[in-house]
């Protein structure tokens, strides 16, 4: 059996880890590639000491553990290379103004993460109250446009821009960082429940398969599933 | 804060779910983070919308594929470095990395620094000096150009113009 990343929490098991889509056969090959290099890859503390000290050398050092998936996460969120690139450097350069102030309490993974998640959000808000796009002040009201084919990088981008940004934060570090919902609840300082349902939230939109909002549990155009609190 | 996954509802408690529960539990049990539940398996089995759904999370994790493979340009490391350097953190500890070739080139600019301020600070105590010492019953007294230095000729000229001006105001 094929093992996906991240390890399957406590009390799930592989199957049930898949139970709902392998039982209808529709995983795919290669949908769970697990990310390049370990996820919690952590720089010594000496190295840490030095980049607060403005060390060039150790600026390098955390770029190469962590740069990389820093501007996955970057490009995610922000959804063009420039801007991931632009955003990659503003986030190390305050990694290392901020890196005495990091006292310890958890990884510095998950510290740089939630800096670097934080830094893309602000500049989504900052651009968007430039371009003050009618649509990201309510996202869910809006009619979702159809589905594109996610069969490139360009055009899963382009998808992604179309999520709110929330949404997209949440899915970005489920399927970038490969986050599990409660890392993701951390890192987004948001409960767990909300985290299931921006991913969901996200997902429907990126496949244009939307629960009509204006009527709250009401079935999907085609679907016969009987409702909950119907006649029994 | 209760922080862990909410379980799901197993089929003999549950009711029938709607499309919006089936999909977050779709979506959950796609991610490892809800277990299977018979309400969700029965829903899928009778809602098309909701089982392609379910298809379509697979879809989208493979979408992510070239992202996650995704490399950042060759030289980004380059220019954030320049970046650095060209935005200096001010931590004391920057102060003290000063080592080979470069701690000369610093220790002279801020000598060079230090001397063109003391310069500066001596140019206004004379400016000073110049204001004040005319003070006298509460009017400025024209100054007499040969008690200023000699060296000073700007400062010199400076001065008698003042003094013109001051007397003719006077009058």
């Amino acid at each position: 059996m094929r093992t996906c990343y991240p390890p399957p929490a406590p009390g799930v098991t592989e199957r049930s880890r898949f139970g709902i889509v392998a039982a209808l056969g529709t995983v795919q090959e290669g949908a769970c590639t697990p990310p390049e290099g370990p996820l919690e890859s952590e720089i010594d503390e000496s190295t840490l000491r030095r980049l607060a000290g403005g060390d060039p050398a150790a600026l390098a050092d955390c770029f190469r553990v962590h740069g990389a998936r820093v501007w996955r996460l970057a490009r995610a969120l922000l959804g063009q290379a420039a801007d991931a690139d632009d955003a990659t450097q503003e986030i190390f350069l305050r990694v290392r103004e901020k890196a005495a102030g990091f006292g310890g309490r958890g990884s510095f993974s998950g510290w740089l993460r939630r800096l670097a998640v934080n830094h893309c959000l602000n500049l989504l808000a900052r651009r968007r109250s430039r371009q003050e796009r009618v649509e990201a002040l309510e996202p869910d009201s809006l009619a979702v446009p159809a589905p594109v084919a996610l069969d490139t990088l360009d055009s899963l981008e382009r998808a992604l821009a179309r999520l709110p940004d929330d949404q997209r934060a949440a899915l970005a570090l489920r399927e970038i960082e490969g986050l599990s919902y409660r890392e993701i609840a951390g890192t987004l300082a948001i409960p767990i429940g909300t985290v299931m349902s921006r991913i969901a939230r996200a997902r429907e939109r990126l496949l244009g398969a939307p629960v009509p909002v204006e009527v709250p549990g009401a079935p999907a155009p085609g679907c016969a599933a009987p409702m909950r609190g119907a006649a029994r | 804060m209760n922080d862990s996954p909410r379980p799901a509802r197993t089929g003999a408690q549950a009711g029938p779910l709607d499309c919006e529960r089936a999909r977050r539990l779709a979506s959950a049990g796609f991610d490892g983070e809800a277990e299977r539940s018979e309400a969700l398996a029965a829903h899928l089995r009778s809602c098309a919308p909701c089982l392609r759904f379910a298809e379509g999370c697979g879809a989208i994790a493979q979408a992510f594929a070239p992202l996650r493979a995704a490399q950042p340009p060759a030289g980004l490391e380059a220019r954030l470095h320049a970046g650095a350097a060209a935005a200096r953190p001010t931590a004391p500890a920057a102060l003290f990395r000063l080592r080979g070739g470069a701690m000369g080139a610093r220790v002279a600019a801020g000598l060079v620094g230090m001397a063109a301020i003391g310069a500066l600070c001596a140019w206004a105590e004379s400016r000073r000096s110049v204001a004040r010492a005319p003070v006298a019953s509460g009017w400025l007294e024209p100054l007499a150009p040969q008690a200023l230095p000699a060296a000073d000729e700007r400062l010199r000229a400076w001065s008698g113009s003042l003094a013109v001006w001051m007397s003719e105001e006077r009058r």
